[in-house]
């Protein structure tokens, strides 16, 4: 097994507190939980797994599935990186790799859904093995002028595959 | 497959509550972890459904933790699985006898260590079969002479694989 194997996904409720000040907001739209991105300020959310005995040793694709509140044009910037935590990472510290980006068009229609993906290789992916633990930071980098999107992204899941 | 596969993985989000000597639920670094007590028996549940990626092997938990304070001493785990087939009420426990791992400290508090217990296939699994809803404890069993470790031990996450 390898490319395109499925090794984790997230729904809006499996998000964990983000950085101090930038935590994106939960909310629930037509049952379904989301995250909310501000337009005007950077953002955050973390999500956690440990890494599935189904990775065969390649890069790693993630897939924001997502949707716009309000806007009707523009484009979205979503960041990544990926922390491993081995044995004896410390906890109370941050060690992401370097965070990869993707710049996304609006969906077209407010509401509708959008896979962006975003791949890592190597040292982007922090070096991380099966078993171990790991935590991705993602983030819309809403101040950056590349990120012309009016109104909030709705962050509805995450999905980790193999490359 | 068998040795090694992926069955399933828990984070702190994802524990279900004890009426009465449930660890507590904090946040460390953004990282939800759940605390458990240096002079009292601390015990969470975890649940899921077994994968059909089992191929009827025994079953090894991975307890990712760490220390708050204590930087010398032994933590003594336990875990126990309770199958839930077809007929079995919900309103009793009906859990195999647990199993035991007595772990080192970390050398540095807040630093992660890895711990497993293994389950061997039968009685210590409560014959569990893949498809089947089952619950897993993991207590912390601070009142056993074994346990000598100061201070809380935080749970991070939770890996079950095939043996």
């Amino acid at each position: 097994m390898a490319s395109g194997d499925l090794l984790a996904d997230w729904t809006a409720a499996d998000g964990e507190t983000g950085p101090l000040g930038e935590t994106a907001e939960y909310a629930v739209v037509n049952g379904q939980p989301v995250l909310t991105f501000n337009s005007a300020t950077i953002e955050a959310v973390y999500v956690s797994g440990v890494l599935s005995s189904a990775y065969a040793g390649g890069g790693l694709t993630l897939t924001l599935i997502w949707t716009s509140g309000p806007a009707t044009s523009g484009d979205c910037l979503w960041t990544c990186a990926i922390e491993r935590q081995p044995v004896s990472h410390p906890v109370g510290t941050d060690s992401f790799a370097t965070a990869n980006t993707v710049t996304a068009p609006w969906p077209g229609t407010e509401g509708h859904l959008v896979y962006s993906t975003i791949a890592f290789t190597g040292a982007q992916m922090d070096a991380l093995v099966v078993g171990e633990r790991f935590r991705l930071l993602i983030t819309r980098f809403a101040s950056s002028v590349t990120d012309t999107m009016g109104g909030d992204a709705h962050l509805v899941a995450v999905r980790l595959t193999e490359t | 497959m068998a040795s090694g596969t992926s069955l399933a993985e828990w984070t702190m989000n994802g524990v279900e509550s004890l009426t009465s000597g449930a660890p507590a639920w904090t946040v460390v670094n953004n990282q939800p972890v759940l605390e458990f007590d240096a002079a009292a028996i601390e015990t969470t549940l975890l649940s899921g459904v077994l994968s059909s990626a089992y191929a009827g092997g025994g079953v090894t938990v991975t307890l990712i933790w760490t220390s708050a304070t204590a930087t010398s001493g032994d933590c003594m785990w336990a875990s126990a699985i309770e199958r839930q087939p077809v007929g079995h009420p919900i309103g009793t426990d009906d859990f195999a006898a647990g199993q035991t791992v007595t772990a080192t400290a970390p050398g540095t508090a807040g630093t992660l260590v890895y711990t497993t217990i293994a389950f061997t296939h039968g009685a210590q699994m409560d014959s569990l079969a893949v498809g089947e809803r089952f619950r897993m404890w993991v207590s912390r069993s601070a009142t056993n002479g074994s346990d000598t470790m100061t201070g809380d031990a935080r749970l991070v996450a939770v890996s079950l694989r095939e043996t």
